[in-house]
């Protein structure tokens, strides 16, 4: 299916008689356009509903007096940030300075290139997506190091080191996790993973040696997602976990933000930074929350799926492709996207901040090796051909037996006070 | 570490996470009763009885012992102590009092003139909007120098209503629909 970009590009170049090979560059400009200011306003709103809910959730209103709601506090803040005066230390690396928050706004906002939205609604289908996706992920902390490094501060170059050991560290469970869908799927293309790709020996959840897409597209009945059974949330719940936890982590939210930790490391990397650089670094990091939720949902929430088979709906509305099929795809995208949010920001309401060490030693001895053990498992189960309902029985089996036995461990006492014998006069020791 | 116990760590941490998550949704689905924010320029705040706000003088009580002057432990800004007394001996040689100052610009509310006043003509006061007493004192500080006749004004703590009325309020057992609603518990108004 053609990208909406492209099609409103051609439609713009034929409405004023542009050569047809503008087309295409135009509506790809134009999806870039319009993606960037879509980042801009559910950002600010998010930072909204952060502090609404966040203050709910702790016995308080959050903000109620700029607009109704609070609505436009936000915006508020926004524009006081713009009209505030940029300040660069004297000894700061000025460059640098200056091109440290674009660095992590732009890895932040290239990320968005292959993510689709709904089936006709993306800038390019890589077919690489998954590994471009971490790629470029991981140029934030670029970014990070070289903002804390040109403000010429202690703190923030020890928040930007922090930053560098938590990101390198959680990138590996990262892919690895999302190479568990990847596997079963058989494909790296977000879309695909979506949607399901009919790859040869691969198998389907129904139907042995066949793939369910291609045996439901015969009978005409419904594209690969079946029902919310078929999502990868369902057959790999544990890989799930490590996906969010890594994803988390990477992007420091909150049980994992000891990079912007408070009470240890003043502000973090951007201490230094005030105004409209500092709004670019607090835009990129929510902006990170957002891509959390969007790969999330495209991996493992069966991207822009209604919960069940919807063919014969998305035909009532003009069939694939359509105005309203893409509106009614856009819709379930955006309220899974709003849910996962929501749960980040429940979580960052509910933990603590974890402590270095247990940053690493989460990582490392846990997700690594699950998310490798995953690798095989997922890999045999795929190469034998099972059946992907035993694959998610099994995992699911795993992780409710794990969480039953941990729910029986005994609270640790704590050790009785010993008596402290009353001193003699003149010491005893000797 | 065994593999049995790190497996048990793990589904603790994970039991523990959704547990406390459970404990947030709870906080979420009842934060209408929940909620500690008084808006407080928009509501008012009822106090308890024993508040320390604005000192409150009542000068047909005072029989001018002076014990409050000596007992003031902080020198005035611009009298020698912040608690200040001017008096003359009346025809049946008693002491007549003039008049009181406060300077508020010093006092740090300790509280140590109420403990001591054998009278109770020094009482503790309602009011914690001390720029209230005088709008003007923000221009000239010599105007926090409050005298008898504004003390004497002051709402005391002891009128504010009960311990009960207080902790209901905090409690939001009470409609707390407006200003007004919410200014006037069972007894006097907290801030006339």
């Amino acid at each position: 299916m053609q990208s909406v970009w492209v099609d409103l590009g051609n439609w713009i170049a034929a409405l004023f008689h542009l050569p047809s090979r503008t087309g295409p560059t135009l509506g790809l400009f134009l999806g870039a356009f319009i993606i960037l200011n879509l980042i801009m306003l559910v950002v600010t709103y998010m930072i909204w509903w952060l502090r609404k809910l966040v203050g709910w959730m702790q016995s308080r209103l959050g903000p109620t007096h700029v607009g109704k709601w609070g609505l436009l506090q936000t915006p508020a803040d926004a524009i006081k940030l713009m009209a505030k005066e940029g300040i660069i230390p004297t000894l700061a690396d000025k460059t640098l300075f200056v091109l440290a928050p674009a660095v992590v706004f732009i890895a932040a906002y290239l990320v968005y290139v292959t993510i689709p939205f709904a089936p006709n609604v993306y800038v390019a289908d890589l077919n690489v997506g998954v590994v471009y996706v971490a790629a470029i992920s991981s140029i934030t902390v670029l970014g990070i190091i070289l903002g804390a490094w040109a403000s010429n501060n202690k703190y923030a170059l020890l928040s930007a080191f922090r930053s560098a050991a938590q990101i390198v560290s959680y990138e590996v469970p990262f892919a690895l996790a999302i190479l568990g869908p990847v596997m079963l799927v058989g494909s790296f293309s977000f879309r695909e993973i979506v949607q399901g790709a009919p790859v040869a020996g691969v198998p389907g959840m129904f139907v042995h040696g066949q793939s369910t897409n291609e045996l439901l597209g015969s009978m005409g009945l419904a594209r690969f997602p079946a029902s919310f059974l078929d999502w990868f949330l369902i057959t790999q719940p544990v890989v799930f976990l490590c996906f969010f936890i890594a994803g988390l982590a990477e992007n420091n939210i909150t049980p994992f933000d000891i990079v912007e930790a408070e009470s240890e490391i003043v502000a973090g990397f951007h201490v230094e930074y005030s105004g409209m650089k500092f709004a670019l670094l607090f835009l990129a990091e929510f902006a990170n929350t957002m891509t959390l939720a969007v790969l999330t949902t495209l991996a493992f929430l069966g991207g822009w799926n209604f919960l069940i088979a919807d063919g014969w709906f998305v035909r009532l509305l003009g069939g694939p492709g359509s105005v309203g099929a893409t509106l009614w795809h856009l819709l379930w995208f955006g309220l899974k996207v709003g849910l996962l949010i929501t749960v980040v920001f429940w979580l960052r309401a509910t933990l603590p901040r974890v402590r270095v060490d247990q940053l690493m030693d989460l990582g490392w001895k846990l997700l690594i090796p699950v998310t490798l053990l995953n690798l095989l498992v997922t890999g045999g189960w795929v190469l034998l051909g099972g059946a992907r309902w035993s694959l998610a029985l099994t995992n699911w089996l795993l992780l409710i037996g794990v969480m039953a036995y941990g729910a029986r461990k005994p609270l640790p006492k704590t050790e009785p006070i010993p008596a402290v014998e009353p001193a003699t006069v003149g010491g005893t020791s000797g | 570490m065994s593999l049995a116990r790190m497996l048990q760590d793990v589904g603790y941490g994970l039991w523990s996470t959704f547990k406390g998550m459970g404990i947030t949704l709870r906080n979420l689905v009842k934060f209408r009763e929940r909620v500690q924010t008084v808006k407080y320029p928009l509501e008012e705040i009822v106090v308890p009885p024993g508040y320390r706000g604005a000192l409150v003088f009542r000068p047909e009580r005072c029989i001018v012992c002076e014990l409050c002057e000596k007992v003031c432990p902080v020198p005035g800004t611009r009298t020698e102590k912040t608690i200040e007394m001017f008096f003359h001996i009346g025809p049946s040689k008693k002491r007549e009092l003039d008049e009181f100052y406060i300077d508020y610009a010093s006092c740090i509310n300790c509280y140590l003139c109420v403990e001591i006043c054998p009278v109770d003509a020094l009482l503790p006061g309602a009011s914690y909007e001390l720029s209230q007493i005088d709008p003007l004192a923000q221009y000239d500080r010599s105007r926090m120098i409050f005298g008898m006749q504004q003390l004497a004004a002051q709402p005391e703590s002891a009128e504010a209503g009960t311990y009960e009325t207080a902790y209901r309020y905090v409690r939001r057992e009470q409609p707390a629909a407006g200003a007004e609603a919410v200014g006037e518990p069972e007894g006097e108004p907290a801030n006339p």
